[in-house]
């Protein structure tokens, strides 16, 4: 029986309507048991806590604190400033939140049983089997304004704060000569630099001092685009400490919400100074991690079925955070739990010994251990990084929203004008190859292309208000994630059907099909590896055919990379991993490796996938950065399967 | 400040240090401050010349005799290549003799060519002469530099030079 409390710091006055309610819609979603929302009242001097039941869903107890305010000494000079300013709060010794801690701390076994006398269902417990992911980093802000959020926090404390993390670490506290809320922010990881911000209010909402953003209604918002967004206008996007962007649930981020500002001295947020660094991405250990299952073990046969799913469940992680995924494929990675646990990983390595010494030759059972988990770690971290820093630039629901709204409704020009392009080229794709003319991938492309610049010309009554887009990137990778939902996957079963019926009559299919089987049996010198590559394990192909099953199914062809990528950087572990490895996998090996695997696997239908990603991958995508290397050595290994192989 | 990018092909047979040579261009620490990516064969690294900031993004390719012919799909749309051999082995140079041929007749327009020597710190096993090779670069209008991936001479100013 398991109940979580929750304590919410409202960071402005007069709250108690707006922000509980708003909480306990969003909050008490089946994660605590009890919620606590301390704010400060706007009729008078007190905090008010609110408390509620996650049961009843509703507001069941409002306490004013009259009778603590009176046990404390009471400092009436505090209260009139906040009169004339709504964003002050209690500054010095008697900083109501440390009054508020003390109060919590004091009252809270009473408060608890308040609430169980109070509720007609005593069995308030929250089971974490149902306690939901977190989607976004607006929830996650939510949830611990404790922890950035430090009104009495002056300039000097705040770089002091900041100094020792890396790049992007941000606190929220109030500028001491105006009265304003103000972001402090670490802008290099190289120097202690910080840089600070106004925060300005109007009747609109907020917004930084000097950005041409529109206001956002709350702070957490408007921190929230700044986390997401990577020109935002700020020198780096800002980021969550790693322990708060690792949490899994609601549950995890109360715990370190409670710790308030002593979370920065914590020991969940040390030692991660460079995390930013793809070799050493030591999540910090997280306490009481949920045991739903043991941690993952490399040495499970591959066939096993367990097995597989977890690795399946790997790639639904990484796919969280690709928020261009349409509401039925969330629903579907929330279907499947999540069994990798990388606090427990962590937990289990946290030997420094060898988490200092990857390259360490000696082979105790520990050390191997320790390396496997942490090859395991830094994959699972690797391909996240592509999605939220390379690809996509984690564009705001709202804009997507708006976007699928416009492309969407049936009174709009778009609409009539994409449902009839969807409609040819279905006739189209279904007709006899031979006399399909032009190549209809490209076409459809052009199509994307142009449906897209349309959208960007539109005159305002073609688009629906609510979009806002800060530049141009953000328009650019909402709309083509918006576009691949509408266009591309309606057309999928069609497009990938036409490229079967091509490479059936030309023979390709049977070719490659043959081919592969010709190199399945290749050695290591068939392959011309280097000597001190050797070819790649069970457990590495087998990883290969979930990722390149999951690349089947997806329609995006920007998801469709990632799995990819995932497939590869395994094989790039691989050869970090092996004693005496390298540390960088050159063309040399990488090629005939890939080569490799694709034959072993004998999936001929990656050859029309390699298409179909050429054909419909954008053309920043596809002509830059490594998703484009990546794409062209994939293509590269298929053709040269399919035409070479003598 | 616009960033520049700069897609650059890798050529040459396998094992003459193709990928160390560039694994020291981007990993050198007195370029500390810039950013660099190491995938698996992929890299890229900006760096800043006379104010200018150029992002390479090198593309690796295979040597060995067998798959060269996947090779034009990697120098496609490159901006510059560097043809790379190994002064100590001959039969390279012949290689990259080929190479040079073919990207003057399949690459794409104004592509910049390099051809780099590598491993100059062998000087005593030398098989191709500085001569040589120079005169065969300035006949084919391509940079030349004679690199050492071990002890980095030349390595950035060869990359500095494309730029």
């Amino acid at each position: 029986m398991m109940s979580y409390v929750y304590r919410y710091d409202s960071p402005f006055r007069g709250d108690e309507d707006h922000y509980t309610s708003e909480l306990i819609n969003g909050l008490m979603n089946d994660c605590f048991s009890h919620l606590f929302v301390f704010s400060q009242s706007n009729r008078s001097p007190d905090i008010v806590i609110s408390i509620a039941s996650n049961k009843k869903r509703q507001l069941i107890k409002i306490q004013e604190t009259s009778a603590f305010e009176a046990e404390e000494e009471r400092k009436t000079h505090h209260f009139k400033e906040m009169a004339t300013n709504p964003f002050a709060r209690p500054r010095s010794s008697t900083d109501y939140r440390l009054r508020a801690n003390d109060y919590f701390n004091r009252h809270l076994q009473e408060c608890q049983d308040r609430i169980t006398t109070d509720s007609s269902e005593n069995q308030i417990v929250a089971n974490k089997d149902i306690i939901p992911e977190l989607k976004d980093t607006y929830h996650r802000l939510y949830n611990t304004q404790s922890i950035w959020y430090h009104p009495t926090v002056n300039r000097e404390k705040a770089m002091e704060m900041l100094s020792q993390f890396p790049k992007g670490y941000f606190i929220v506290r109030k500028s001491s000569k105006l009265k304003h809320p103000c972001l402090s922010v670490k802008v290099s990881d190289k120097s202690a630099e910080v840089n600070h911000y106004l925060i300005n209010f109007t009747d609109k909402g907020c917004y930084i001092d000097g950005s041409n953003v529109e206001p956002y209604p709350n702070l957490e918002y408007l921190i929230a685009f700044y986390c997401d967004y990577i020109n935002a206008g700020l020198p780096c996007q800002l980021q969550l400490p790693l322990a708060v962007r690792k949490a899994k649930n609601e549950a995890e981020l109360a715990t370190f919400a409670l710790m308030g500002e002593n979370f920065w001295t914590s020991r969940f947020c040390e030692a991660i100074l460079y995390e930013s660094d793809t070799n050493s991405p030591t999540p910090p250990p997280i306490p009481e991690p949920p045991a739903r299952e043991p941690p993952v073990s490399l040495d499970l046969p591959p066939q096993d079925r367990g097995e597989k799913s977890k690795y399946k469940s790997i790639y639904l992680d990484v796919c969280l955070d690709h928020c261009n995924l349409p509401d039925n494929s969330v629903e579907e990675i929330q279907e499947n739990p999540l069994y990798i646990d990388v606090k427990e990983l962590s937990v289990s390595s946290n030997s420094p010994k060898t988490i200092s010494s990857p390259n360490h030759e000696a082979s105790t059972p520990d050390d191997q251990k320790g390396r496997r988990i942490q090859a395991l770690q830094s994959w699972l971290s690797a391909p996240k990084m592509f999605f939220a820093r390379r690809i996509t630039a984690n564009p705001n629901k709202k804009l997507l929203i708006g976007i699928n709204k416009t492309l969407t409704d049936k009174n709009k020009q778009f609409y009539v004008h994409i449902s009839k392009f969807i409609e040819r080229y279905r006739a189209v794709l279904t007709a006899p190859v031979a006399t399909i003319q032009e190549d209809p991938l490209l076409t459809i492309r052009k199509f994307m292309n142009f449906t897209k610049e349309r959208f960007q010309n539109a005159p305002r009554s073609e688009i629906y208000d609510i979009i806002i887009f800060n530049d141009q990137m953000d328009l650019d990778t909402a709309l083509e994630g918006c576009l691949h939902d509408i266009i591309t996957k309606p057309l999928k079963k069609y497009i990938l059907d036409y490229l079967e019926r091509k490479y059936e009559s030309n023979g390709s299919l049977r070719a490659l099909h043959r081919n592969m089987n010709i190199v399945a049996r290749y050695g290591h010198d068939d392959l011309q590896l280097s000597k001190s590559v050797s070819l790649p394990g069970r457990k590495t192909i087998e990883l290969a055919r979930v990722f390149f099953d999951k690349m089947i199914g997806e329609y995006s062809p920007i998801l469709k990379i990632s799995n990819l990528h995932n497939v590869i950087m395994r094989m790039k572990q691989d050869i970090e991993n092996t004693p005496g490895g390298r540390r960088y996998l050159s063309a040399d090996d990488f090629i005939p490796l890939l080569i490799y695997i694709i034959a072993k696997l004998g999936m001929e239908k990656l050859l029309l996938e390699a298409d179909y990603i050429e054909g419909l991958l954008p053309k920043n995508l596809l002509e830059n950065g490594e998703s484009a290397y990546y794409a062209t050595a994939f293509k590269a290994a298929l053709l040269y399967l399919k035409d070479e192989i003598r | 400040m616009a960033v520049r990018e700069i897609k650059l092909c890798l050529l040459g047979d396998a094992g003459v240090g193709k990928s160390s040579l560039v694994l020291r261009f981007v990993c050198d620490t007195f370029n500390a401050c810039s950013e660099s990516t190491i995938g698996a064969s992929f890299m890229s690294k900006t760096i800043e010349v006379n104010e200018q900031s150029y992002k390479y993004q090198i593309w690796d390719t295979a040597g060995q005799e067998k798959y060269r012919g996947l090779a034009p799909m990697y120098y496609r749309g490159a901006a510059a290549a560097i043809v790379v051999f190994d002064i100590t082995r001959e039969e390279s140079f012949h290689t990259l003799k080929d190479w040079v041929k073919e990207l003057q007749q399949l690459g794409p327009p104004n592509l910049v060519m390099a051809i780099a020597g590598n491993k100059s710190d062998l000087d005593e096993m030398r098989e191709v002469s500085s001569h040589d090779a120079r005169t065969f670069a300035d006949s084919v209008d391509a940079l030349f530099a004679e690199t050492s991936a071990l002890t980095a001479k030349n390595v950035l100013e060869l990359f500095v030079e494309i730029s």
